[in-house]
């Protein structure tokens, strides 16, 4: 019974325009040629995070690449961090791992073994480097399976990271779960389309509130 | 006789075991015209529901009292869909943008016109007096590909076909994307496929510049007689 989110793969061009495998490309570059501190890899919440206010004004100053490409998938991320978009040639200081939302067709644990491999991947290329795993959102503006599964992936995690009964030496050190997720999910059970414009991707000021802590917990690892 | 292509099929986007977001957007879409007064609705998808989130729509297509219904990965006949259910139903916008094509990328540039005009046909059953403003489609991918290729022959059928129509103005929008050595930057398409800021100014203002134009045409002429 294989696990597709622990297997480094590519997605298939059915379009024809090969972006995937250009963005790839530039990220390959630019991790050659820019002299960052930190690198945001992930899907379309990572890559939009890039064009948002807090970005600009906040996350930006602390020298950052952002290696996020819309739609996509755990074991895509993985290839590529395994394909030439971690050999950089200065010191990284941390690390932010955001993707899982897209593999709708995956259990949670699948998601979540996959998480670790990513983990572990990041780890072989960067050694003891801080890794950032922000939680998974909700997702949907009426409660849906999504939310659910984004939710028990969460729950995998807090335990594994935060947890010191499940320490794993060469898997568990230096890796910072951060919670977003709260605060979205209003009373009534809805998300707002002023949080998420599509309920899935933020709005700025989604991005302003609900990366905040991402930015806070940076600023820490950074300062020690 | 009347051949169904597939892009002259309404077709909603389904989502069976889901979070049901396409239908929850339709539905907001259905509030917004219920809620407030459009002189301009964009209708289509990814490109459009991109530029609403770059500079040039807070600076230039927010004053003109715009909605704009994109949805990402919208098909033709996706649109057509939500045209035929509701969303022109409780507005009276003197201009429709429609932009949507780029991801029916399995259909003929043939099939693709055919889907366009008769979303065309929709939104004049709907709005029989609108002026219907159609950008052309953009290039895509960062290096020539057969998509490009067959974008560049549905706007070519575009500009025979839509001329002949009443109140429908072709624009084109995709000059000085493709760099001479055939690249398209990413400066102006982060990923080769939805523009920057930068490169939503080059392919919209001059759209920014015909609704200007059509939102006039119907203005009373001044009166200049000095007031007493």
């Amino acid at each position: 019974m294989n696990n597709p989110c622990v297997i480094p793969a590519r997605p298939e061009d059915v379009v024809g325009d090969k972006r995937w495998e250009s963005m790839h490309k530039r990220y390959v570059t630019e991790a050659r040629t820019s002299e960052p501190e930190v690198v945001f890899i992930g899907d379309s919440i990572v890559q939009q995070l890039q064009f948002s206010t807090i970005w600009t004004e906040k996350i930006n100053s602390l020298h950052c690449l952002n290696f996020g490409i819309g739609g996509d998938r755990v074991e895509y991320v993985l290839w590529r961090i395994l394909n030439g978009e971690f050999e950089f040639n200065v010191p990284i200081k941390a690390v932010v791992v955001f993707v899982g939302t897209n593999n709708t067709d995956c259990t949670p644990h699948e998601v979540f073994e996959g998480l670790l491999e990513i983990v572990r991947a990041v780890k072989s290329k960067l050694g003891g480097v801080a890794i950032v795993l922000p939680t998974l959102l909700p997702r949907g503006q009426n409660p849906n399976p999504y939310r659910e599964r984004n939710d028990h992936v969460n729950t995998f995690l807090l335990d594994k990271f935060e947890n010191p009964a499940n320490a794993e030496p060469g898997l568990t050190e230096n890796v910072h779960v951060v919670r977003i997720h709260g605060g979205i999910v209003q009373g009534d059970q809805t998300i707002s389309h002023h949080v998420m414009h599509d309920y899935l991707h933020l709005t700025d000021s989604g991005y302003a509130k609900i990366f905040e802590p991402v930015h806070s917990k940076l600023m820490q690892i950074l300062k020690n | 006789m009347v051949k169904m292509h597939p892009c002259t099929k309404p077709l909603p986007v389904e989502d069976p075991d889901g979070d049901q977001r396409w239908m929850s957007i339709h539905n907001r879409f259905l509030s917004e015209t219920r809620e407030k007064d459009a002189d301009v609705i964009f209708i289509g998808d990814s490109i459009l529901q991109a530029l609403q989130h770059t500079d040039i729509w807070n600076e230039l297509f927010a004053p003109l009292h715009c909605l704009n219904f994109g949805i990402h990965r919208d098909l033709i006949q996706n649109v057509l869909w939500r045209i035929q259910n509701g969303e022109l139903d409780n507005v009276r916008p003197k201009a429709v943008v429609l932009h949507v094509g780029t991801n029916n990328h399995q259909n003929t540039p043939e099939e693709i016109v055919d889907g366009i005009t008769e979303i065309i046909n929709s939104i004049k059953e709907k709005l029989p007096d609108v002026y219907i403003v159609v950008p052309s489609l953009l290039p895509r991918g960062q290096h020539p590909n057969v998509i490009r290729d067959k974008i560049n022959l549905v706007n070519e059928i575009l500009k025979s076909r839509l001329p002949i129509i009443p109140k429908v103005e072709l624009i084109a929008i995709d000059k000085g994307f493709i760099q001479p050595d055939g690249t398209i930057s990413h400066h102006d398409m982060h990923d080769y496929l939805l523009l920057t800021n930068a490169g939503s100014k080059k392919a919209f203002e001059p759209v920014h510049e015909l609704l200007l134009q059509l939102l006039n045409e119907g203005e009373p002429e001044k009166d200049l007689t000095p007031s007493e």
